[in-house]
C-alpha cells in the first residue's frame, strides 16, 4: 500500500501565487477556446427567450436561470476537477481563491475579486469587473428592476459547490446592468456535507 | 411572384454621393459611418458599449469551449422542455440562432472594414496616438476615420455564401467551413459543409438536430442581407468525420430572378 | 501489460460501471451484471473504503492523504478518488506500478466528455433516496462511454 500527501501536479503550497500560475497555464495551454462573443450572444438569446416564454415575469426568469445553472454546475465540477486535479479545500478562504483564480479563469478567462467577508468568515462576495455573460448588454426598462441577468452563475456555483460537499447559498447583491457601481455576487456556506457511507456501516 | 422581386440597382453612380448617408435604393447599400453628429451625441452616454463592440481587434475575448458546451446544452434542454415535438425543438433552436445571425451581418462587415492601423484608438485611456482622445465622442469619430473604405455588402449569392463560409465561420468557430458546394440539380440550392461541427461535438444524440441553431444563424444573416431563404441541416456521417454536417441553403425564387437581372 | 478489470463508484457508494476482462464468458460484452461482479464490487469498495480511512487517519492533520495503489500477492489495485466523490479503480498485474495517468485519462477524457458533458446521460445514478448509500443498481449505459472505454483499455488487457 502506498500513498502520498501530494498526489497530483497541483501547487504544493496553498499560496495564491502558485494557484495563479497553475491556472494561467491551464487556460493558456490546456484549454480549447471559443469566441467569447458567441458565448455572450448565445446567453443573450437564452435570456430573451425566457423573458418571452415567461411573459416578462422576471422572478420566474431568475429562477429558471438559476436552475439551468444548477444543472450545469453539477456537471461542470467534474470537468473542473479532471482539468485541475485539485483536492477539496481546507477552508472557505481557499475555496474563494480556487473559485476566482482558478475556476473563473479556466472557464471564462476572468478573475473576480474576493471581498466583504462576514465577521464569522462563513460568507464572502465576488466582484465581477468583467462578465462575459453580460458584455454589451443593456437591460430594457421593465427588466432593470427585477431581472438578475447573470443569475445562471449563482446556479452554477451552487451546483458545483454542492458536489464537493459544500451546501451554500449563492445570490446576486448588485449588478452594473441595474445601475449599481459593482457587480457583486454573494456566497454563504451553510454547512459542509458528510460523504455518504454504505448502508449498515454507521 | 413578380411583386416580390427585389429590384437591383439600375443606374450605377459610384461614390458620388459621399455626402449623403442612409439607404438610396438607386445605389444600394453605401458607406454609412457612425460619425454623424446626431449619432455621436446619442452614443456619448454609453461610449464603451458601442465603441468596443464595433472594433474587432481592440479586444479578442475568448472563453473555454467547455463553458460554451455547457451553456449550449442547457439551451437545447430549454428548447426540449418547452416543446412537444422534435420539429418544435428544432424550430426553437433555429429561432435562437436567427437572433444571432441578424446581428452578425452588419457587425462583421463593419469590423472587416476597419483598417488595422486604427486599433489603438480604442484602448481606453490611450492618448499616445497624436490625437488627443478627450471624450468618448472623439473616439466615435476616430472609429469612423479608421475606415478608409467601407466594405461593400455582397450582392450575389456566391459572394454572400463565401462571406458566411469564410468570415462568419472563422468568427464563430475559429476556422473556415470545409466546403461550399452548388447543387447540380437545383439552381437555388447551395451547401456549406462542416466536417466536425464545434457546437455539437459533445452531443451524442441524433434524434434532435442541434445544428438547427447554426441554420438559424445562417438564415438570420442571409435574411438581413436580403437573401430570403430556407436553411436546413443534414448529418452525413463519414468514416473520418462521423459528425459531418451539410447545411443546405435554398434561396427563394425572387433571389434567382434578381441575380438574373443583375448579370 | 495486463489489466484485469475496471470499476467506477459514485458518490452514493454505488458501482456505476464494471468491466471484467478476465472472465472468459464476458469477453465480448461491454458490461456484466452478474451476481459475481456485484459481490466483487462490494468487496472492492469495502477494501478501498477501509484503507482510505486508515490512510487519512494516519496522515493526522495533513489532509488529502489519498490512497493510490494497493498491492496484494496476485494483483495491484490503482485508485483515483475525485473531490466530487467518484472512485475510478483499475485492477492490474503486479508489474504495473503506476497507472495514474490511465485513470486520469479515463476520468478526464472519457467520463467527463461522454457522461458529464452529455445531457442525455444522467450525472446522478441514484434516482431516489433508496438507491443511495450503496443500494443502487443503475449503471452507465451510454454507448460512447462503453465504446471508448473498450477502445482505450482493450489493447492493455493482455
Amino acid at each position: 500500500m502506498s500513498s502520498s500527501t501530494n498526489n497530483t501536479p497541483v501547487p504544493s503550497t496553498s499560496s495564491k501565487k502558485s494557484l495563479k500560475v497553475f491556472s494561467d497555464d491551464i487556460w493558456k495551454n490546456k484549454t480549447a477556446k471559443i469566441n467569447a462573443e458567441l458565448f455572450t450572444l448565445t446567453y443573450g438569446s437564452i435570456v430573451s427567450q425566457l423573458c418571452t416564454d415567461y411573459e416578462r415575469d422576471f422572478a420566474k426568469v431568475n429562477n429558471q436561470l438559476y436552475s439551468m445553472g444548477y444543472n450545469i454546475g453539477v456537471r461542470l465540477i467534474e470537468d473542473f476537477l479532471a482539468r485541475t486535479a485539485l483536492p477539496r479545500c481546507d477552508s472557505l478562504a481557499r475555496t474563494s481563491e480556487v473559485i476566482t483564480i482558478c475556476a473563473f479563469k479556466v472557464f471564462l478567462n476572468v478573475t473576480p475579486q474576493v471581498g466583504n467577508w462576514s465577521s464569522n468568515k462563513d460568507s464572502f462576495s465576488l466582484f465581477l469587473e468583467e462578465n462575459p455573460l453580460s458584455e454589451f448588454v443593456e437591460l430594457p426598462m421593465d427588466a432593470a428592476k427585477e431581472l438578475w441577468y447573470s443569475n445562471i452563475l449563482c446556479g452554477v456555483l451552487k451546483g458545483a459547490l454542492e458536489m464537493v460537499q459544500m451546501d451554500c447559498d449563492v445570490w446576486f447583491v448588485n449588478d452594473v446592468l441595474k445601475g449599481d457601481q459593482t457587480t457583486e455576487l454573494r456566497i454563504k456556506l451553510n454547512r459542509v456535507l458528510k460523504d455518504e457511507i454504505p448502508a449498515g456501516e454507521d | 411572384m413578380s411583386q416580390k422581386i427585389i429590384n437591383p440597382s439600375t443606374s450605377v453612380a459610384p461614390a458620388k454621393h459621399s455626402d449623403s448617408t442612409g439607404y438610396d435604393y438607386t445605389i444600394g447599400p453605401q458607406q454609412t459611418l457612425p460619425n454623424a453628429p446626431s449619432l455621436s451625441k446619442a452614443t456619448t452616454s454609453l461610449p464603451s458599449v458601442y465603441n468596443e463592440s464595433l472594433h474587432a481587434s481592440a479586444r479578442n475575448p475568448q472563453v473555454s469551449l467547455a463553458a460554451y458546451a455547457f451553456l449550449f446544452q442547457e439551451l437545447v434542454t430549454q428548447a426540449r422542455n418547452a416543446s412537444k415535438s422534435v420539429s418544435e425543438i428544432e424550430l426553437r433552436l433555429h429561432r435562437n440562432g436567427y437572433h444571432l445571425g441578424i446581428r452578425l451581418l452588419e457587425l462583421l462587415n463593419f469590423r472587416s472594414s476597419v483598417s488595422p492601423g486604427s486599433k489603438n484608438f480604442f484602448k481606453p485611456g490611450n492618448s499616445s496616438q497624436g490625437v488627443n482622445v478627450a471624450s468618448s465622442a472623439f473616439q466615435e469619430d476616430s472609429l469612423a476615420q479608421g475606415i478608409a473604405n467601407m466594405k461593400r455588402r455582397d450582392l450575389r449569392m456566391v459572394e454572400i455564401l463565401q462571406f458566411i463560409h469564410g468570415t462568419v465561420w472563422s468568427y464563430l468557430f475559429g476556422r473556415v467551413g470545409d466546403d461550399l458546394v452548388k447543387s447540380s440539380e437545383r439552381e437555388n440550392e447551395f451547401m456549406i459543409i462542416d466536417n466536425s461541427p464545434l457546437l455539437t461535438r459533445f452531443i451524442s444524440s441524433t434524434n434532435v438536430q442541434c445544428d438547427f441553431f447554426v441554420c438559424g444563424i445562417i438564415e438570420g444573416i442571409l435574411d438581413s442581407a436580403s437573401f430570403p431563404c430556407n436553411v436546413t441541416a443534414h448529418s452525413v456521417p463519414e468514416q473520418n468525420f462521423d459528425q459531418k454536417v451539410v447545411f443546405v441553403v435554398r434561396f427563394e425564387p425572387q433571389v434567382l430572378e434578381r441575380e438574373a437581372l443583375r448579370s | 501489460m495486463a489489466i484485469y478489470s475496471f470499476w467506477v463508484f459514485d458518490r452514493h457508494c454505488n458501482c456505476i460501471f464494471d468491466r471484467e476482462w478476465t472472465l472468459k464468458s464476458n469477453q465480448s460484452s461491454g458490461t456484466t451484471n452478474s451476481k459475481l461482479n456485484e459481490d466483487t464490487a462490494k468487496l472492492l469498495y469495502g477494501m478501498v473504503y477501509s484503507l482510505r480511512s486508515i490512510s487519512q487517519k494516519l496522515a493526522g492533520n495533513e489532509a488529502h492523504n489519498e490512497i493510490r495503489t494497493i498491492a496484494t500477492g496476485k494483483y495491484r489495485a490503482h485508485i483515483l478518488c475525485t473531490a466530487s466523490g467518484l472512485w475510478f479503480i483499475l485492477l492490474s498485474d503486479l508489474k504495473q506500478e503506476d497507472l495514474s495517468h490511465v485513470l486520469r485519462y479515463l476520468y478526464g477524457e472519457i467520463y467527463v466528455k461522454t457522461v458529464a458533458h452529455n445531457w442525455l446521460s444522467p450525472i446522478d445514478f441514484a434516482e431516489s433516496e433508496a438507491e443511495k448509500r450503496g443500494q443502487g443498481f443503475r449503471k452507465i449505459r451510454n454507448r460512447n462511454f462503453l465504446l471508448r472505454v473498450e477502445q482505450f483499455l482493450g489493447p492493455m488487457v493482455n
